[in-house]
């Protein structure tokens, strides 16, 4: 695929508070590449989240077009949205929301039985994608009996279950301490590494830096751009210049 | 409690659609309580105010003057102490053949009486339809009202009777309540002629039999001034009776029975709607976990929060529970006069408001003691794990069930289905619960209705006889003795057994100090075994000094297998072995069979003159019966073997199936109402996985089976269960039911077509009632899951 994997012309949402429509989101262009790894930076109620949700047909647009590689999102009823999110779309929350009745690998293997009937070979990737995330041993073990972090590292598993096209993680290390939060953004470096592509909101500047790009949003509108991360070696160099610039953009 | 209130109030509104369902339930079982107790408790107050209006007499009795005299007997009565009035001797004469109306059979005999040309001051007849005449005039007859509904005769039409030259037409003058004889129940039925016309019609050598019917100042000393009266006449009255109880039974008893059913599932009905309650409340705390810290955190105190649950409850209790009770009362005031029809007497809303408010408080009491119990989980909530984790830090972790691996070869929305079962055991435990009321409910409906359709093919079982043709050796002038005729009758090809039936009354002690009660036996003469006589134990009678009795009497007398009593038969002490206890129907269990060898050790001159023919495999009946009557003329009259019976239980049977029908209906709306609310509450309570799931990919369809299977595999098992309770505890349980009616050992017959069909058919409608709100799962908004 040469053009981008998923695109927003114009996409706007309002709410109805009462009798007046509040707008969360203005009419945002937005385009990411295959394999990009793109953060959605904001403070609380920028429209971050309400992008997240628009691009994977989990709330409808109030007017704009989505495009995810090259179908027509906004024009999907809700099968077709549900077909397009369980083949192409991982969804990672800042609550984690993982099943808590099922262990770690079953809430990892479930979606992918959605989309297989051969359920050995979604048993093996799960247990290999546990694997890959440091959580193997973890497997039987329910949600409650695990850490943040490692609860986190299954979601991140079951996003992946089914190889999607696109990864979407709305502040994936919001309810982590600092060290479970590096090991999750570790995970997501390393599967953005083999070409995976992730949009992820968050709004910490920590968090912020593993992107390739930063999007800046403020009241449903995207400010500004950042692309200077990648000539950086240093982390605390990279955070330092990134929050110089979010704050010469009204952070 | 301003506040407390405030929020009780708030959250029934912000939970409409629960209150409505819990408060549905609610009203349900209320509604079927009273319906059952009020049936029960009531349906005999139009008859005894009917009674009452009347005058009716307490005793009334008929005898052959030829045994006991009248004038005596007149005479003795009216010396007692607390007898108001007695009648003279009406000269009555039953028929024995059958009566017509346009060309078909009555199902009943008539008990043919002269109306005295002086009116006596008891048994008043009351004028339903018809002229305002004070006596029938020549050639006109008033009937009763059950036998005129029954038969759909009005004033005016023409009844057949059969009289010394055949058919003698009887214009129907009037149609009357006739105290003792306008219920449903009673066989044969008195009807009026004008005074001294019996001896023109009907030239019969049996209208040497008298009528009469004694009033007493109270009903409770009927049963010892009968006693007095039997101790005077030596022990032994020869004839019929009927007291104030069989006066009543005959109007209500078979509905008496179905009350009672209904009150046992009304009963287990109001404890399905206790769970349904404790769910609801429980989900309810649940779903409010936070609400409730944050509540404690800004001073509510625990009790405050337990109160504004059980305000809650309780308004809606309030609300439905008065609502139910009216509409019960509406129900069993239009069951009652639906059912005593015959009695033509308003049915008094008084008592049914009483036991309205009763049940009303009752219900209230036991509601608001079940809420003060389930509530207190809210009082025990800690604000700060309850703001933090919300409902979460109740719930057990290692709630983890059957692993997906087990459950791979199901579809992904079944696994979810069979996963979440777990999250809610209890819940799903009630619905199975309900599902197995239902089912069992639907079974008894179905079964009852196939036993007593095959009824009239499996009659042996129900204590009567398995008889294809009756015949009454009937004629007068060209008649047939009783021997020639059995001997004619059993050596036809097409006869497989012979056995006659006429009825005869005996009299049998039922204390050391002189009581007696008459009881009615069957006399017969032939092939017992052919004719199917069963015994629950010992054998039928095969001498003269044998008799089996019927299993009521022999409870009632203390007799069994072995006993010896002696019974008085015409007025003649006999004494009688017992050799044999049987059930049946018939006389709800009261009844004894003897040999026709006893009868005439008694009565020399006594013959019987009804038979009862089954005929060999493959005999066409009607054939067979034209055959009959064309050979032997007027002196026999042949009808269908379950002519008779099968009319006569028509209403009964109609009765029970109603019933039965409507315990169904009932069962079944409370199954929906609670497979209803369950899912409405998992949907509510597990938005979070539904959000999760959808997010995943799983498509409305999915989501929305995954719900319903789940209802589906709940269901299921409360159908195997209900199936289960129903083969192995049913027949325990009916037997009780029935056995107050003679019935010890129901002789139930499981449909296999009917259960084939029921079962899936109770599947259906409860994956039915699922599948309409679990719609709700497609609102489900995964917006949610980013807030917390």
């Amino acid at each position: 695929m040469t053009g981008p994997l998923l695109e927003t012309r114009r996409l706007s949402k309002s709410y109805q508070m009462g009798a007046a429509p509040v707008a969360s989101l203005r009419e945002v262009d937005l385009a990411v590449a295959p394999g990009e790894l793109l953060v959605l930076m904001g403070s609380s109620g920028s429209g971050k989240s309400t992008l997240l949700y628009l691009l994977s047909g989990l709330e409808r647009a109030s007017e704009g077009e989505i495009h995810f590689g090259g179908r027509r999102v906004d024009r999907m009823d809700e099968t077709e949205l549900s077909l397009l999110r369980r083949s192409d779309i991982g969804f990672v929350f800042q609550a984690i929301n993982l099943i808590p009745h099922l262990t770690l690998f079953e809430n990892v293997a479930l979606p992918g039985y959605l989309v297989t009937s051969d359920r050995a070979a979604v048993d093996r990737r799960a247990t290999e994608l546990l694997g890959t995330l440091g959580i193997e041993r973890l497997a039987e073990r329910l949600p409650a009996q695990v850490s943040g972090g490692e609860q986190q590292r299954a979601a991140i598993a079951r996003a992946l279950i089914n190889q999607p096209s696109a990864v979407l993680a709305d502040e994936p290390t919001g309810a982590l301490n600092s060290a479970a939060g590096a090991a999750v953004l570790d995970s997501f470096r390393a599967i953005n590494a083999r070409g995976q592509t992730i949009v992820m909101a968050t709004h910490e500047v920590r968090s912020a830096c593993i992107g390739d790009r930063v999007l800046f949003l403020k009241d449903g509108q995207i400010r500004a751009e950042y692309r200077g991360n990648a000539e950086r070696s240093s982390a605390d160099d990279r955070e330092q210049a990134l929050l110089a610039w979010l704050v010469a953009h009204g952070w | 409690m301003r506040a407390v209130a405030i929020l009780a109030i708030s959250n029934l509104r912000r939970r409409r659609g629960q209150a409505v369902l819990v408060g549905t339930i609610l009203g349900l079982s209320a509604l079927l309580f009273l319906t059952g107790i009020g049936v029960l408790t009531q349906i005999e107050a139009p008859v005894h105010r009917m009674l009452e209006q009347q005058r009716a007499s307490q005793l009334t009795f008929s005898f052959d003057a030829r045994i006991h005299d009248p004038d005596s007997v007149g005479s003795w009565w009216r010396r007692q102490p607390d007898v108001v009035t007695v009648s003279e001797p009406l000269p009555a004469l039953e028929l024995r053949e059958s009566s017509f109306f346009r060309g078909k059979q009555l199902s009943r005999f008539l008990f043919v009486t002269e109306r005295p040309v002086e009116a006596a001051d008891q048994d008043e007849l009351r004028t339903v339809a018809g002229d305002d005449s004070d006596e029938p005039g020549p050639g006109e007859v008033w009937l009763p009202t059950a036998l005129a509904a029954e038969a759909g005769i009005a004033a005016g039409d023409t009844l057949e009777l059969p009289g010394a030259d055949g058919l003698v037409p009887f214009v129907v003058g009037k149609i009357v309540v006739d105290p003792q004889f306008s219920g449903p129940f009673f066989n044969p039925v008195r009807v009026w002629v004008a005074a001294g016309s019996l001896p023109i019609w009907f030239q019969s050598p049996r209208l040497t039999r008298v009528m009469m019917a004694v009033r007493l100042a109270t009903d409770d000393s009927a049963t010892a001034r009968w006693n007095g009266f039997v101790r005077h006449l030596g022990g032994a009255f020869s004839g019929n009776t009927l007291d104030r109880r069989g006066v009543i039974d005959s109007y209500t008893g078979p509905y008496t029975l179905m009350a009672g059913m209904i009150v046992a599932f009304s009963a287990l009905g109001f404890l399905v709607a206790l769970f349904a309650m404790q769910g609801t409340i429980t989900s309810a705390i649940l779903a409010d976990y936070k609400t409730i810290g944050i509540l404690r955190a800004q001073g509510f105190r625990p009790a405050d929060v337990a109160l504004s649950y059980r305000i809650q409850y309780l308004l809606l209790a309030a609300a439905a529970l008065p609502a139910g009770a009216l509409a019960g009362v509406a129900v069993v005031r239009q069951a009652i006069a639906l059912l005593t029809r015959t009695v033509a007497t308003p049915v008094a809303t008084g008592p049914l408001f009483l036991q309205a408010a009763a049940v009303l408080l009752l219900f209230l009491g036991l509601v608001a003691l079940f809420v003060a119990r389930v509530t207190r989980a809210a009082a025990r909530i800690q604000p700060a794990e309850a703001i933090r984790y919300g409902a979460a830090a109740l719930r057990p972790a290692a709630a983890r069930g059957i692993g997906i691996a087990r459950l791979a070869r199901l579809s992904v929305p079944m696994i979810v289905a069979i996963k979440n079962l777990g999250l809610q055991k209890r819940r799903a435990a009630f619905l199975a619960v309900a599902v197995v009321f239902a089912t069992v409910a639907a079974a008894l409906a179905v079964n009852l209705d196939y036993t007593f359709g095959r009824m009239t093919v499996n009659l042996a079982a129900f204590g009567f006889d398995d008889a294809d043709v009756r015949i009454t050796r009937a004629g007068r002038r060209l008649s047939m003795r009783h021997p020639d005729l059995m001997r004619a009758l059993t050596s036809r090809a097409e006869v497989h057994a012979v056995a006659t039936w006429d009825l005869v009354e005996g009299t049998f002690p039922t204390d050391s100090s002189g009581g007696t009660r008459i009881v009615s036996g069957t006399v017969v003469d032939g092939d017992m075994a052919g004719l199917s006589y069963h015994n629950l134990r010992g054998r039928n009678p095969e001498g003269a000094g044998e008799m089996s009795v019927a299993i009521r009497t022999a409870l009632d007398l203390g007799l069994d297998v072995g006993s010896r009593v002696q019974i008085h038969v015409m007025g003649v002490p006999v004494v009688l072995d017992v050799v044999g206890v049987y059930q049946s129907v018939n006389n709800t269990g009261h009844g004894f069979r003897v040999r026709l060898e006893a009868i005439r050790s008694v009565s020399p001159l006594w013959w019987p003159s009804e038979y009862a023919v089954a005929l060999n495999e493959g005999v066409d009946r009607d054939r067979f019966i034209a055959e009959v009557e064309g050979q032997y003329g007027e002196a026999v009259d042949a009808k269908p073997g379950d002519l008779f019976i099968r009319d006569q239980l028509a209403s009964i049977i109609g009765g029970l199936r109603m019933t039965n029908g409507f315990l169904a209906f009932i069962f079944l709306a409370a199954a929906a109402v609670f497979i209803v609310n369950t899912t409405l509450l998992t949907i509510a309570e597990n938005r979070r996985i539904f959000g999760i799931l959808k997010t995943t990919g799983m498509t409305p369809a999915e989501l929305r089976t995954s719900v319903v299977a789940g209802v589906g595999v709940q269901s299921a098992v409360g159908i195997v269960v209900g199936l289960l309770a129903w083969f192995f505890v049913a027949p325990l349980a009916l037997a009780p039911l029935f056995g107050a009616v003679g019935l010890v050992s129901f002789p139930l017959e499981h449909s296999l077509v009917g259960m084939a069909i029921l079962t899936p058919a109770v599947l259906v409608f409860c994956l039915a009632a699922a599948w309409l709100p679990s719609g709700r799962v497609l609102d489900v908004q995964p917006r949610a899951l980013i807030v917390e």
